[in-house]
């Protein structure tokens, strides 16, 4: 017999995602025809809306639960790392975004591909092919890494009473719902209505550092100095994984194809500017602030006495559940962390599907299909990724952080990295662009499950993925300068030149 | 030319004032933000070497160590945020109104 808590746990994911299909549906009678309304929303986001649906689809589990268990399962230096990369992203966002925002509105990109192969300018049917692989596949890894703390945290919500496995079927079946319904548009409201309930968790978390633990030095102190502390407040990477994180994965992000297109469908240059620094803001309260308060609290609450959970992202619905017993508090809070891991998961979805819709079949393929067939492809293939992520999450072996270090972001690194240095450099010619994500994507295979299958897959203790990246910009630049430079024409059109 | 991605000349003339007054390349400041990066390499250096540790008899602002670490680092990255977004709004905007002529 289930309990009647249990029930709840199922009935708050139920609820939430009947309200976000309401949505859904509402925003599909409002989407009107067309691959540009359908993706990017038209271009006629507002400011405010761009705000938000970066920030929550940039916020997900990762930060609210994936961050605050790594700290006490792999050590806080983890977390530092993650840290690190703000230093970096938070400079360079604004500037390159603006950029692709710019290319966005003069040529009408439609998928994150787009903005890559009109700057190769050439090698087009198999760099689409090429980019498509690449972000296939780092997407299922994402997908299938995010799916780990959905289903873990209500699973851990109900003590482990209704499985791991029963929570993950469910979750991936009401997204391919979800997203087959709307398009970005009703992503975009979703996500406004996942940004609010967030911060009823994030209430709960400052409640708990004020009046359980005293303020925030005793916390801090409290886990400074726990059981587990000796072993979690320690340095085990060297010096250059740190530098690696900072730089190269750091900028890695400023590319991230469900979140490029929030700066295509942007109404203006304000809508840029807000998003990215509203954003950022909003970061310092959700990645830093939460897991900070967080893990501290994990780590001085259960010192070296963890509880037992499926995945040890259930750790963070474990600490609710014993702070603040069973309630409509708890109930409040987990509809928040349901949330947070859902709002991610959609967009990745969407930008997959726009990449094999119209990258693949339409300008790689040239298949000519009405849009009422197109958009039931787009759907088989939303299924057809999310049912592959599932594969990632069946018997995850490490922390969704790890794994997103390890496999996910050294994939959206080989593809950012050259894009940034094409953005600024008119030299780069489609040989050395083909070139650079040829040999970025060979190498990233080839060192993580050949040549060197443990982490950091590189001999040199480089964060995973320094060395693919370092390869792909080499071979952008050696094969560019060794080559004929882009047409003037290109050029002038590209850059604005023409005068 | 890539397939279904140019611009004609009527486009072109349509493009909006904000989106003309982007520059497609660096403009001549902005390569400040490399001198930031290298800034951010001391600090990371400074932070995983120095306070990165388990020292629970030492403290730094009242604080274990590790923690005031993240928070130095934290507030820089707020702070940078906040100064890129003034700096770059005030530029769009003074840009904006030359592209206009107004």
């Amino acid at each position: 017999m289930i309990s009647p808590w249990s029930i709840a746990v199922l009935s708050l994911l139920v609820v939430f995602f009947g309200l976000t299909l309401i949505a859904g549906y509402i925003a599909a009678k409002r989407t009107k025809k067309g691959f540009y309304e359908f993706y990017v929303a038209g271009g006629t986001l507002s400011a405010i809306t761009v705000m938000f649906t970066y920030m929550a689809t940039y916020m997900e589990a990762w930060e609210f639960v994936g961050m605050p268990a790594v700290i006490v399962s792999e050590g806080f230096e983890w977390w530092i790392i993650e840290m690190i990369f703000y230093l970096t992203f938070v400079a360079l966002l604004i500037p390159v975004s603006l950029r692709i925002y710019r290319l966005a509105k003069l040529f009408k990109y439609i998928t994150p591909i787009d903005v890559i192969v009109h700057r190769v300018g050439g090698y087009e049917k198999p760099l689409r092919i090429l980019l498509a692989l690449i972000t296939v596949y780092a997407t299922i890894i994402y997908l299938g890494m995010i799916y780990i703390p959905a289903a873990g945290v209500l699973s851990a919500a109900t003590g482990g009473e209704l499985s791991y496995h029963l929570f993950l079927a469910l979750y991936v079946l009401f997204i391919i719902i979800y997203v087959s319904a709307g398009g970005l548009r009703a992503v975009a409201y979703a996500d406004v209505i996942a940004g609010f309930t967030f911060l009823v968790a994030f209430v709960a978390m400052i409640y708990i550092t004020i009046f359980h633990w005293g303020g925030f030095d005793r916390l801090a102190w409290a886990a400074y100095t726990s059981e587990i502390a000796p072993q979690i407040f320690t340095k085990t990477q060297p010096l250059q994984y740190f530098i690696t994180m900072l730089i190269i994965y750091g900028a890695s992000w400023l590319y991230i194809p469900h979140l490029v297109v929030r700066f295509y469908a942007a109404k203006d240059y304000k809508g840029v500017l807000v998003g990215c620094v509203g954003s950022n803001t909003g970061f310092f309260v959700g990645a830093f602030l939460s897991p900070l308060l967080l893990g501290l609290s994990l780590a001085a609450y259960y010192g070296a006495n963890l509880p037992e959970v499926e995945v040890v992202e259930g750790y963070v619905p474990a600490l609710f559940k014993d702070l603040f017993g069973i309630g409509p508090l708890l109930a409040l809070i987990l509809l928040g962390l349901i949330a947070i891991t859902r709002s991610t998961i959609d967009s990745m979805l969407l930008a997959v599907a726009s990449i094999i819709d119209v990258d693949l079949i339409e300008k790689t393929l040239h298949i000519k299909v009405s849009e009422r067939t197109r958009r039931l492809i787009t759907t088989l293939v939303i299924i057809g990724v999310a049912l592959l992520s599932i594969s990632i999450a069946l018997a995850p072996e490490a922390p969704m952080v790890i794994i997103g270090y390890e496999l996910c972001w050294p994939a959206y690194s080989i593809l950012c990295w050259p894009l940034i240095v094409m953005l600024f450099w008119p030299r780069a010619n489609k040989y050395g662009g083909f070139a650079s994500y040829l040999a970025g994507f060979i190498s990233l295979i080839l060192f993580t499950y050949v040549i060197w299958p443990e982490p950091p897959h590189n001999p040199f203790g480089l964060w995973e993925g320094a060395l693919p990246t370092i390869i792909g910009l080499a071979a952008l630049v050696i094969v560019s300068l060794l080559t004929p430079p882009p047409p003037k024409e290109f050029i002038e059109e590209y850059y604005g030149l023409r005068k | 030319m890539v397939r279904g991605i140019s611009m004609n000349e009527h486009e072109e003339e349509k493009a909006s004032p904000d989106v003309t007054a982007i520059p497609a390349t660096l403009m001549r400041w902005e390569y400040l933000l490399i001198v930031y990066l290298i800034f951010a390499c001391f600090l990371v250096w400074y932070i995983s070497e120095n306070l990165l540790v388990w020292e629970p008899e030492a403290s730094m602002w009242g604080l274990p160590k590790p923690i005031a670490g993240v928070i130095m680092m934290s507030i820089t990255w707020l702070i940078v945020n906040w100064v890129v977004f003034i700096v770059y709004n005030i530029v769009m905007k003074k840009r904006i109104r030359e592209v206009s002529g107004k």
